[in-house]
């Protein structure tokens, strides 16, 4: 139907000519158009769209059936309404606007809504158009229902709105471009990835603007989509428009027509210099040497490895990835690394810190420390591990140290402890609890050096303390330690500070070694030598006194000797008649009956007392090397053996003996026996010729010794002899025949050697005393 | 010397007072030796106690003395006679055995004029008291008054 | 006397000294032979000798050799302070003087020299009596002074 352009046709009457003025202009005969207005008719109504006739004044003259089945009127209803009842939103003062422009424009199409009867609006695209037909003027309006239309409209709009929402705000940058490389159009971040507004991309080539490429990439993910249909990547450099490169990653998806051509294809393009800084980053802590990194899978299989872990085991990175992990495991780690698998890693834990052995190449075995991050979600774990080896073999080593020194300490044979800054123990050894007699528990965290030794030595410690405190250590202090028991053991301390990084003390460590018995030989030492000091200078002394009074007789020996020589001359010369001298018969008589006997004599008594002397002195030193055999020397026995064995001189001295009641002692009976024998004869040596000699022995006790008294009433001995008696060889009067001097001698270094003492007491003229002080039985 | 000095030899050995006058005598030293075996009688005679010769106080001594001496020994009568205010004069002369340098201090402290010691070796003992008899004969040789000559 | 003696001679008149000195040597004494002039010397020497040992005074024995007539102190003078010092008076002391006044010989006596001398007028005899002089101490023993 031609609704363009409207002929002018004038008409008879009114509207049934204008309805069928229409189809009537293209009519020729009347029977004809009978059929041909039927046939319009029918065609007017059943049209799909709603038509309507509409006078200049709004009002509707005519309505098609879709026109009042739409609105739901009937047509005698629409026949009585305006323009403006079904049209709400065409106000009747718009009308002689959309009149005129009716008429200026003839026919035009505007959008608009219905109002059907029940209210119920709806979108319409009304076509209008402008028809005279004679006079009248009236506005053939098509109306189609585009409510669909709309929807659809609506969906295309939201669905762009959300493509379009989706394209400006997802960060990447989207780029539609067609088969030629054209760029269609682009979102704005595009524009923000390369430095430009989006409007100077469209219509370029893509790889002009995103690679400053003379022609197309040749791998151009964009093609490669439209060729295998599936959507294809890349990853290339883009330029931006100052010049500067960037990384990106681009999908191309490819696009088809209905009919299966290609039509462009949508570029999706990433800026991966973060993610690929990320990478970096990432690739740089996965390969640093010395950490062995990995990913792990769900299956127990490494993944992925970095270089360090072929370095570290030694293997191929194939025969890493190839076989699960535990392989690598030692035998004994097995369980645990199976164990913490299931339960840490399995649920999603992160594990640091497990230590497990894992095989070499070369059959050896490193111990290697792990920290994995497990992401159950992906099926994988994330590890690193370190080479411990060194610190597993250094903490073997200080564990078997630790267990040497240990062992050491405890079963040492010298004492070891252990104080606190505060004085107190705080650990110590099996030797030194001996010494001391305690129980651990009685002492550790109880006691103070200071407790266990002597108080008199506590002052000491405080000064030593001090040092220790300060210099850090004190070495070779003498201590004498308390047992438990009470008595004294000495010891030698070194003791040694320990501070911390402040500088405060720690602990003080010390060595305790038990000298008692050093001390003691010590001791014991000391006094031998001073023993064999006296007893060297005792001989010295009487080496003195010996060479002295050997020296004597020895004068005359030789002086006498010159003389019967000179005597010889005489004789000699004599007999040979060579001097002729009135006196030489006299003076050879003198020589033979008077010098040469004289000289003889003194030579023969010197030589007697020189013998005499030997003797004495052999005697003497005798007693040295006779052993001291103590016993219970029962004394009024033993007076009796020996008045007995001088009675001859004690007759022939006229002299009487009387013994006391004497008390028993201790010592050699054979060396007392000589001691008192001596006494008895020295005083009989010395009685007074003017009264009968009278000898008393007696003894008294007196603390642990007893004391024996031969006292006799001779002659007695001055004071100034009376020390001197006792010395070897000192003789009252030299000469007389009384002994050489030894006598006294013997008895003072017999009881010497038995821990006594002999001194005595005289008065010249009354007598003397002579009194030994011997050990009490 | 003059005669009239007195050498006293006290000397306890029989022997040794023969070897010495001998070698006096060798000396040229003619004067008379009175001999005292032992320090009491010497003393007796020095202090005029006791029952032998008593010192002439008109005459003039050299003294000899051995140390070892029975009774009183030669270092007792030296100090006894450094004690008293007219022996102390006396020249004393130390004529011993011993060599033992405590004994010569002790007697040097005591104030004897010297100290000789018998040596052993005949030819040696002869030299020492020849040597001491040419000292004891020299002219220019001195010795003090008992008794201040003028009284 | 040892060897390590030393001979004083305190003497005025050097040339006497000297004359002496060779006599003693030619009697055969190897001892070092001093010379003290005066009295006042000779004190100090001896009063030095006391002194903690120095390298100058190694010697411990002394006999002294005294001149009654001595300037500056006299001989007797010196003979008291010497006998009256504890450690010197063991140093024999023979006085060697013109001197032949026999109180003076007394007194030297009882200060407590150890002999008198005198110096006879002709000099042959003079060095025979030093003669032997020195050969008699060569026999004598000396006291050390400490």
């Amino acid at each position: 139907m031609e609704t363009n352009n409207p002929k002018e046709e004038s008409d008879s009457d009114g509207r049934s000519s204008v309805e069928n003025g229409l189809m009537l202009s293209n009519i020729g005969e009347p029977d004809e158009s009978f059929d041909r207005l039927t046939i319009t008719r029918f065609c007017l109504d059943s049209a799909g769209e709603a038509i309507f006739w509409i006078e200049a004044n709004a009002h509707i003259v005519y309505a098609n059936e879709t026109a009042c089945r739409s609105l739901g009127y009937s047509r005698q209803e629409l026949l009585s309404m305006t323009v403006h009842d079904i049209d709400p939103g065409f106000p009747k003062e718009a009308w002689p606007e959309h009149w005129a422009q009716l008429r200026r424009e003839g026919s035009f199409t505007i959008e608009s809504v219905h109002r059907a009867k029940d209210g119920r609006t709806f979108p319409v695209e009304i076509t209008v158009n402008h028809l005279k037909y004679g006079s009248q003027e009236y506005n053939c309006a098509f109306a189609r229902d585009i409510t669909e239309r709309k929807q659809v409209e609506e969906q295309i709009r939201v669905s762009e709105q959300r493509y379009r929402t989706l394209a400006e705000n997802i960060g990447l940058g989207i780029a539609h471009v067609d088969v030629d490389h054209n760029i269609v159009i682009v979102n704005s971040a595009v524009g923000a990835m390369f430095g430009r507004d989006p409007y100077e991309f469209v219509g370029r080539k893509c790889y002009t603007v995103f690679e400053r490429a003379l022609g197309a990439c040749h791998n151009c993910p964009g093609d490669e989509a439209i060729r295998t249909g599936r959507p294809a990547e890349m990853e290339a450099e883009g330029v931006r428009s100052d010049g500067s490169r960037f990384p990106i990653r681009v999908q191309a998806f490819p696009l088809f027509a209905a009919d299966g051509t290609p039509t462009g294809f949508i570029e999706v393009a990433e800026d991966i210099t973060e993610r690929k800084r990320s990478q970096e980053e990432i690739e740089q802590f996965f390969n640093m040497t010395g950490y062995m990194a990995c990913v792990a899978s769900i299956n127990g299989c490494f993944t992925r490895i970095n270089d360090s872990f072929e370095q570290a085991l030694g293997y191929s990175r194939e025969e890493l990835l190839s076989r699960p992990y535990l392989d690598f495991v030692h035998p004994d780690d097995k369980e645990r690394t199976i164990a913490v698998g299931e339960e840490n890693l399995a649920k999603g834990d992160q594990v640091i810190g497990f230590e497990n052995r894992y095989r070499c190449k070369d059959g050896s075995y490193k111990w290697l420390s792990w920290a994995s991050r497990p992401v159950v979600e992906k099926g994988i774990t994330y590890a690193i591990a370190y080479d411990i080896t060194d610190r597993k073999l250094a903490e073997e080593a200080a564990q078997e140290t630790q267990e040497r020194f240990s062992d050491f300490f405890m079963n040492a044979p010298i004492g070891f402890h252990i104080f606190g800054p505060d004085q107190v123990l705080i650990d110590i050894n099996q030797a030194e609890l001996d010494m001391v007699g305690y129980e651990r528990d009685e002492i550790v965290g109880k006691k103070k050096w200071t407790d266990l030794i002597v108080p008199e030595q506590r002052r000491q410690f405080e000064k030593q303390w001090r040092d220790i405190t300060t210099k850090g250590d004190a070495k070779n202090f003498e201590y004498t330690l308390v047992h438990k028991d009470g008595y004294r053991i000495d010891v030698i301390l070194n003791a040694s500070s320990r501070f911390d990084e402040q500088g405060n003390l720690m602990n003080t460590r010390g060595s305790v070694l038990n000298i008692t018995a050093r001390k003691h030989a010590e001791q014991a030492r000391n006094r031998l030598i001073k023993e064999l000091e006296a007893k060297h200078k005792e001989l010295e002394s009487v080496l003195y006194a010996a060479s002295h009074d050997l020296k004597s007789p020895l004068v005359n020996i030789q002086g006498f000797g010159h003389e019967l020589s000179q005597c010889c001359d005489l004789i000699r010369s004599a007999l040979a008649g060579k001097e002729k001298c009135e006196n030489l018969g006299k003076a050879v008589d003198i020589a033979i009956n008077e010098d040469i006997p004289n000289a003889l004599d003194f030579i023969l008594t010197s030589t007697k007392k020189m013998d005499a002397l030997l003797s004495g002195l052999l005697d003497v030193c005798r007693l040295n090397t006779t052993a001291v055999k103590i016993g219970l020397v029962d004394m009024n026995t033993m007076m009796a053996d020996v008045t007995a064995s001088i009675e001859y001189q004690i007759a022939n001295a006229g002299a009487t003996v009387e013994i006391e009641r004497l008390s028993a002692c201790l010592g050699d009976p054979s060396q007392i026996n000589r001691v008192f024998t001596n006494l008895l004869t020295n005083a009989l040596k010395f009685l007074s010729p003017s009264r009968p000699g009278r000898i008393r022995i007696d003894s008294r006790n007196r603390g642990n010794q007893s004391i024996y008294c031969v006292e006799d009433n001779g002659i007695g001995i001055a004071p100034e002899h009376l020390e001197k008696i006792f010395e070897i060889f000192y003789q009252l009067e030299p000469g007389s025949g009384r002994g050489e001097g030894i006598g006294l001698a013997i008895v003072k270094r017999t009881i010497d050697g038995h821990n006594g003492s002999v001194w005595a007491e005289s008065k010249v003229g009354k007598g003397s005393k002579f009194f030994v002080a011997l050990p009490r039985a | 010397m003059d005669k009239g000095i007195a050498i006293l030899i006290a000397e306890d050995d029989a022997g040794h007072f023969q070897l010495i006058k001998k070698n006096l005598w060798l000396a040229c030293v003619n004067n008379d030796i009175l001999q005292f075996k032992d320090g009491q009688q010497i003393l007796d005679f020095l202090l005029k106690t006791g029952d032998g010769p008593h010192m002439d106080e008109t005459k003039q001594y050299i003294v000899l003395l051995d140390v070892r001496m029975p009774k009183v020994d030669g270092l007792e009568v030296l100090r006894r006679m450094k004690d008293n205010d007219k022996l102390r004069k006396i020249p004393v002369i130390m004529l011993t055995t011993t060599s033992e340098s405590g004994m010569i201090e002790q007697c040097y402290g005591l104030g004897c004029s010297c100290y000789m010691v018998k040596p052993v070796d005949y030819h040696r003992f002869m030299e020492a008291v020849q040597s001491l008899g040419k000292f004891l004969s020299l002219e220019g040789l001195r010795l003090p008054s008992i008794r201040p000559s003028g009284n | 006397m040892n060897k390590d003696g030393v001979i004083l001679i305190a003497e005025q008149d050097h040339k006497h000294f000297d004359m002496m000195k060779q006599s003693l040597l030619r009697s055969g004494v190897s001892n070092k032979i001093l010379h003290l002039a005066d009295g006042r010397r000779t004190l100090d020497f001896l009063s030095d000798v006391t002194q903690p040992p120095d390298g100058e005074h190694k010697s411990r024995q002394y006999i002294l050799f005294l001149d009654v007539d001595l300037p500056e102190v006299g001989g007797m003078e010196v003979l008291e302070k010497i006998k009256a010092d504890e450690k010197l008076s063991k140093v024999p002391i023979i006085m060697l003087t013109a001197t032949d006044d026999p109180q003076t010989i007394d007194r030297c006596y009882e200060l407590g020299c150890s002999t008198y001398m005198v110096k006879l007028a002709e000099n042959d005899d003079l060095e025979e009596s030093i003669k032997k002089i020195g050969h008699f101490l060569s026999v004598v023993e000396i006291a050390s002074i400490e």
